[in-house]
């Protein structure tokens, strides 16, 4: 890390301001070291599946919070670094290229080769009358996971230089909603599905397609496992005063 | 305590509570509510529509498969399944019945009978707990019955070689796609704290 900023520097023709410009990323890159973990506090919070108020303490290693009664889980403890999602978004993004260049499954049949990537199955899903269904196919498939991981860069950015700005907390809240409708998973389990399928009737071969969409869709839970939205928001929140009702909930002094 | 007595209302994205007065979340901008708006109408409305387009999703055919000569009868769910298992291929019928067949049955009537169990006098004798596993259940599996869809997608994307061997997607992925849709939609915007709302109701009748 500290080479290559160097040559930026030397590229950029001064190497004082390389120096500089390192030691600045680099406390950047750092601080979430040493301040993650004094920002956790014990505090309320409402159950968003039954509306209990529950106040949660300092989790330690491996605890998971959950509702009493409803028994959903509220927090859990993360070593959430956020530079570790970083390196998966970057990663998932460097494989949504090949993925979607590169065809899914190749078929041969009496001397024709045929193969056909994600594009191809949405464009013969449109030429068969069913622009409907292709566009559905086309969003959760191809669309969603593109945005998830686009989405998540300005997020990482704000919560590196610790000021979450507007910006950023209402992407983080349209990436929370996007969630749901990715369908990477389940795309993959057709691709299996529809081998097994053909492999009784003719030769299949993976294209490249396949493996990179499966490392995609690996990055994708890899995020999920890593990214802790409790831990995010709360980063990202910082300039948000705390809540007043007739109870104030959310800081305790 | 319930955040409700406490003039609270809770972001559902970004889990800040705000304040009764306030109509958006100050952290995430996005608009907040005690409960869900229109939750159970809303909810009735898509359940049905998806109920609806159930019929035509397993009359309609699905897809078309010609393959050297053989076939070209369109195929329904219930029919590929049955030709799954004449192929011998009863691990992957296994799997389509689950994802295309049971799933949308089960969210269907799961979610008729969340529906009906939050209305006084229709209990049908599930527990609360009960209830919230069902509504868990049929909104984490939602996404699983896409399945079929993609499967669908991949092989017309793949099989085009015209005489010996074409598929061709019927109408039927249609209104199964919608009924995917909308049961997601459905399981969405159903509020589960109204389960508990309704618990907390009657047990203060009962004291």
């Amino acid at each position: 890390m500290g080479i290559v900023l160097f040559d930026l520097g030397l590229v950029m023709g001064n190497e004082v301001t390389g120096k500089a410009l390192g030691r600045y990323l680099q406390t950047l890159l750092t601080q979430r070291r040493i301040g993650g973990r004094e920002a956790e506090k014990p505090h309320d919070l409402l159950c968003p599946d039954c509306d209990l108020l529950i106040s949660i303490p300092v989790l330690k290693q491996q605890q998971v919070a959950a509702c009493p009664r409803c028994f959903h889980t509220l927090e859990k403890h993360a070593y959430f670094r956020i530079q570790n999602l970083l390196a998966l978004v970057i990663t998932g993004l460097l494989l949504y290229i090949p993925a979607n260049i590169y065809p899914v499954l190749t078929l041969e049949l009496a001397g024709l080769q045929h193969s056909s990537t994600i594009w191809g199955g949405v464009v013969a899903l449109w030429g068969s009358g069913l622009p409907i269904v292709a566009t559905m196919v086309f969003v959760f498939v191809m669309l969603v996971p593109l945005l998830r991981l686009l989405m998540l860069i300005p997020v990482i950015w704000a919560s590196l230089l610790r000021d979450g700005s507007r910006f950023s907390r209402y992407l983080f809240r349209d990436y929370l909603f996007l969630c749901q409708w990715g369908m990477a998973k389940i795309y993959m389990l057709g691709v299996l599905i529809s081998a097994i399928k053909l492999v009784d009737m003719t030769s299949v071969e993976a294209g490249l397609g396949v493996f990179c969409y499966t490392g995609l869709m690996l990055v994708e839970v890899g995020i999920s496992i890593t990214l802790n939205e409790a831990r995010l928001w709360n980063t990202l929140g910082k300039g948000v005063k705390a809540t007043e009702g007739i109870y104030v909930i959310n800081e305790r002094h | 305590m319930n955040g409700i007595d406490l003039g609270l209302k809770l972001c559902l994205v970004c889990y800040q509570a705000c304040p009764e007065y306030q109509r958006r979340c100050q952290r995430c901008g996005g608009r907040v509510r005690i409960r869900r708006n229109n939750s159970i109408a809303r909810c009735w409305a898509l359940t049905l529509a998806a109920a609806l387009l159930y019929i035509p999703a397993n009359i309609l055919p699905m897809m078309t498969i010609s393959w050297l000569g053989q076939g070209g009868e369109p195929d329904t769910i219930i029919s590929g399944v049955v030709k799954l298992i004449e192929n011998d291929m009863a691990m992957i019928a296994v799997l389509v019945f689950i994802a295309s067949i049971a799933i949308p049955l089960l969210k269907l009537l799961g979610m008729a009978v969340l529906l009906l169990s939050i209305q006084p006098g229709y209990e049908m004798g599930l527990g609360i707990r009960q209830k919230m596993r069902l509504y868990r259940v049929i909104s984490w599996i939602g996404r699983w019955s896409m399945l079929d869809i993609f499967i669908i997608s991949l092989l017309a994307g793949l099989i085009q070689f015209g005489q010996l061997g074409q598929v061709e997607p019927g109408a039927g992925a249609w209104a199964f796609a919608a009924v995917v849709t909308l049961t997601m939609l459905a399981s969405n915007s159903f509020d589960p704290r109204l389960l508990w709302d309704n618990q907390c109701l009657s047990q203060r009748l009962e004291e």
